[in-house]
């Protein structure tokens, strides 16, 4: 059986005073830093495999 | 109250840890604005070595050796004295596990604000911190009082935290460390099993995009092709598809790959805390509003299970 009580607080018992104020929310802004490789699979593979050459790995 | 701004530097083992020059170059831009200076907060014992490159107008350092080695208690106790003291006009902790510890025991000890997940501060003083695990955005001002601020990477390059001129460094007197609840006796490094992830050069990390342990043998055909390694974000480990030694993140391993080429991996910060080292970080994600792209230099939206097959077979064909 369950006994415990929930209590409810207005949120104005709370004091919220004195914290940050957010004054905006927003989708992280896309690609701040990264070139976006797009086209079809076999030409985004192909480019991939060009940055892994430049970069040694390959 | 003064306008300073404080960054509580972090160290391991007697490397200052990337965040800590994150925290700095975030610190000048806010230093700026509130007209203070970067004050530099060093705790350690014997470690005043590791003050040399700070890009700050000043260090203080408070040596003990209790303090040799991160244990909360300490720190709390030492950054309790300090903050009440002086009374910055911001403190920056990393968002680490140390600094998130720290941070939020003692905003609420002094009852002071705290900011988590800082990610930038404009030249208004406005901050954006992630939320939601970097998924939203938010922007809002500063609260009037000394704010405390747990900052992840991705907003300022650690380069941009580093200088080649030693600082100036004001060595302070630590408080009296007794009854102290923990005590740090040891430190154990974790058993390198199969492959060490921080040494290879070369990730192929997935995520829980894979979506299944058979899905897994995508990246080892890959990995394979390329001569590189497969590594995993929690959720992966977590499922029990790859050993405990292939995760990367806060649980895990901080690596500094080459390249580190991100599969499915949407890039939160207990994820990202232990990339920055990388030297190129390449992101496949179908989201495009992942975080991974903020961090990635490279990145593709196409679907894994399209691209990775072919990269893989185009790799084979290519030798
Ligand atoms: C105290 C603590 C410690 C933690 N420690 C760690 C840690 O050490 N390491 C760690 O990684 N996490 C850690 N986490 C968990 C962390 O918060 C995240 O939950 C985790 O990193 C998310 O992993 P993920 O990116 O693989 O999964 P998700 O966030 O679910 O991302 C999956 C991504 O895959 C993409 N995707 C899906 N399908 C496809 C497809 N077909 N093709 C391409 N992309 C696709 C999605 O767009 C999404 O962005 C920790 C959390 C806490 C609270």
């Amino acid at each position: 059986m369950k006994t415990t009580t929930i209590d409810e607080l207005d949120v104005e018992a709370l004091n919220l005073s004195g914290g940050p104020t957010v004054s905006r929310m927003f989708l992280p802004e896309t690609s701040e830093k990264a070139t976006l490789i797009s086209g079809t699979e076999a030409e985004i593979a192909d480019r991939l495999i060009e940055i892994f050459k430049e970069l040694g790995v390959l | 109250m003064n306008q300073d701004i404080f960054v509580i530097i972090e160290h391991l083992r007697g490397q200052v840890a990337d965040i800590s020059f994150v925290m700095l170059a975030a610190a000048r831009g806010l230093a700026q604005w509130s007209g203070g200076k970067v004050i530099a907060v060093l705790l350690g014992h014997n470690a005043d070595g590791l003050s040399g490159n700070l890009n700050c107008d000043q260090v203080l350092y408070l040596d003990h050796p209790l303090l040799a080695d991160f244990t909360s208690d300490a720190y709390q106790k030492v950054l309790f004295g300090l903050i009440g003291e002086k009374q910055p006009r911001a403190v920056l902790f990393g968002h680490t596990t140390i600094g998130a510890d720290v941070a939020s025991i003692l905003s609420a000890r002094l009852d002071l604000p705290m900011i988590s997940s800082g990610r930038t501060f404009a030249s208004d003083g406005k901050f954006t911190c992630q939320i939601c695990g970097g998924k939203i955005m938010a922007e809002g001002e500063l609260p009037g009082s000394t704010v405390l601020v747990t900052m992840v990477p991705g907003g300022y390059k650690p380069e941009q935290g580093q200088s080649a001129q030693n600082p100036q460094v004001l060595s302070l007197p630590a408080p009296i460390l007794e009854d102290l609840k923990v005590v740090l006796k040891q430190y154990i490094e974790p058993e390198v099993a199969d492959i060490d992830i921080s040494r290879e050069p070369l990730l192929i990390s997935v995520g829980r995009g894979i979506q299944t342990q058979d899905n897994i043998s995508i990246a080892e055909e890959l990995a394979e092709a390329l001569g590189g390694v497969v590594s995993a974000s929690r959720p992966v480990i977590d499922q029990g598809w790859l050993p405990t030694s292939r995760l990367v993140g806060k649980s895990g391993k901080a690596v500094k790959p080459k390249v580190y080429l991100a599969v499915g991996i949407s890039g939160a910060p207990e994820h990202v805390e232990a990339i920055t080292g990388s030297e190129t970080i390449i992101a496949i994600n179908t989201d495009i509003n992942a975080p991974i792209f903020n961090l990635a230099k490279y990145g593709t939206t196409a679907d894994l299970f399209d691209l990775v097959p072919v990269l893989t077979q185009k790799i084979r064909d290519a030798k």
